[in-house]
């Protein structure tokens, strides 16, 4: 396995989502962002993969995730990504009593974990066990948390994360409005939700190349969706974080 | 064209080719992008007009010389050779600065060499001020290591049964490495970030002449180098430490490419 193989939505989906975000922030959100980060939300989108086994981030590395409940609402194990954007969003309302070290820090974290929430395979609901199909790509098996961590490169072959946000990018003021609608909870809730439907996409150990047109579709619809919507979710957390 | 390659021909003597890597297109690509936007109007036009295109088109070029029978020997103009005490001084065919001064010498006399000398050195200069930052590139008399060596890595802090270590070549992992933890990123955005991260630098930077340039990729190297050894085992926080070092020779390799052909067509 390579070193930067084993991400959340893979670095492409990561990129691609924090791009999406920098697009749709505020002059003074972008300008913050830059300052404290020193480069942009797309390079430092999968900070938190490559630091994940690192001290002091170790224990980081269970932030990637959530569970649902029955009633899809987010379980408080300490661990859940919603959760902890919760808590980051919360300390960062005073950002400038905190060091520019841990505002870098907060940021990063921040960035990879609005992409990793919205990420098929990061969310876990009761009775998922058996509908967590595994995939053969080009004879390669995708296990059921590679299949959603690779899709974006896979789904579509060739793109850069300008490719995505321009084909992607072009939903109304309104709709994105709407998409932003709530808090890191709701669409937590939402993300789960959404899950538990799509979790029969495909059949356990289908062959991608020999998969139906129409059920690549669905996959793509669902990748898509939830790259976009984790870029306009991502750009409203931090434009009212620095506004 | 048939008159430049028999220029490249003719030019180089007697080079071991030696192994010699290339930075990955992407490193070209930005460091080609990061200069033209630090290029003056007058060294873009200049630039633009000998090759009837950008720099950033050309970066690569020079690593397909290296398959052709008759261009072979180009491979050695990609490594950086320096001196125990991590000068260059070198006068030997087989080496970037060697063939940047003279691509650069060929482009301050335009008269005296026809178009596509002129095209052929200006895109090996372009590619070689890059080739000669990337730290896989450089070769320090009596650093052994320079030649480069394999090493392990941990995906963690410690080797474990879920933690391995893994096999890594020096060459490989200044080449693409870091490319690879910015998956999906095009020159243009890569250019921008070592803006963000380097720019302020910029001026430093772009000082000195290739010969110093050289030196300065000699104190990085050692940089780099220190506690490395053969089969030295690294874990995952040494790995990302690295990529500030190649971030900053990533901005380097593109100011100073500006910086020389701002000069050469002043």
């Amino acid at each position: 396995m390579s070193i930067q193989s084993a991400m959340a939505w893979g670095g492409l989906g990561h990129s691609a989502i924090a791009y999406i975000a920098e697009q749709h922030l505020t002059d003074e959100a972008k300008a913050k962002c830059h300052h404290y980060l020193k480069h942009s939300l797309a390079y430092d989108s999968s900070w938190m993969d490559h630091w994940r086994n690192v001290e002091p981030f170790c224990e980081t590395s269970y932030w990637h995730c959530m569970k649902g409940d029955r009633d899809n609402k987010v379980i408080d194990d300490g661990r859940s990504a919603p959760l902890h954007i919760v808590r980051i969003c919360k300390e960062m309302k005073n950002y400038k009593r905190l060091s520019d070290e841990q505002i870098a820090i907060n940021l990063k974290l921040l960035i990879h974990m609005a992409g990793d929430m919205h990420c098929p395979s990061h969310v876990s609901y009761p009775g998922q066990g058996f509908k967590r199909p595994s995939l053969y790509i080009k004879g390669r098996k995708y296990n059921s948390h590679a299949v959603w961590d690779a899709s974006p490169a896979y789904l579509h072959p060739g793109w850069t994360i300008v490719d995505y946000q321009r084909n992607l990018d072009n939903k109304s003021a309104k709709q994105i409005k709407q998409i932003c609608k709530g808090t890191p909870c709701d669409w937590a809730e939402e993300c789960i939700l959404k899950m538990r439907v799509t979790g029969y996409i495909f059949d356990r150990n289908a062959e991608f190349t020999k998969m139906d047109e129409a059920t690549i579709e669905k996959m793509r619809r669902l990748n898509d969706e939830q790259i976009l919507n984790a870029g306009y979710r991502l750009a409203s957390l931090l434009n009212k974080m620095f506004k | 064209m048939k008159q430049a390659f028999r220029y490249i021909t003719l030019l180089v003597m007697v080079v071991a080719a030696g192994r010699a890597w290339a930075w990955a297109p992407l490193g070209h690509e930005t460091a080609a992008v990061i200069a033209i936007q630090h290029l003056t109007p007058r060294a873009k036009a200049e630039a633009d007009k000998i090759l009837a295109t950008n720099i950033k088109s050309v970066s690569t070029w020079l690593n397909t010389l290296r398959k052709g029978e008759a261009t072979k020997h180009t491979a050695a103009w990609h490594t950086l050779h320096l001196n125990a005490e991590g000068l260059s001084t070198t006068t030997s065919e087989g080496d970037a600065v060697v063939q940047i001064e003279r691509c650069a010498d060929i482009l301050r006399n335009p008269s005296q060499h026809s178009d596509s000398v002129k095209v052929v050195a200006l895109r090996a200069l372009v590619h070689l001020v890059a080739d000669m930052h990337c730290i896989s590139h450089v070769r320090i008399e009596g650093e052994p290591l320079t030649n480069g060596f394999r090493f392990y890595f941990l995906r963690g802090m410690a080797a474990s049964k879920k933690s391995k270590p893994l096999s890594a070549k020096w060459y490989s992992h200044w080449q693409s490495r870091f490319f690879g933890y910015h998956q999906g990123f095009t020159a243009e955005m890569m250019a921008r970030d070592m803006e963000l991260c380097c720019g302020k630098h910029c001026e430093e930077y772009m000082k000195g002449t290739p010969r110093d340039w050289a030196a300065d990729m000699g104190r990085v190297t050692r940089s780099a180098l220190e506690g490395m050894e053969i089969d030295v085992v690294l874990n995952r926080k040494e790995i990302n430490l690295h990529e500030a070092y190649h971030e900053q020779c990533l901005a380097k390799a593109g100011y100073r490419l500006a910086a020389l052909l701002n000069d050469i067509f002043k």
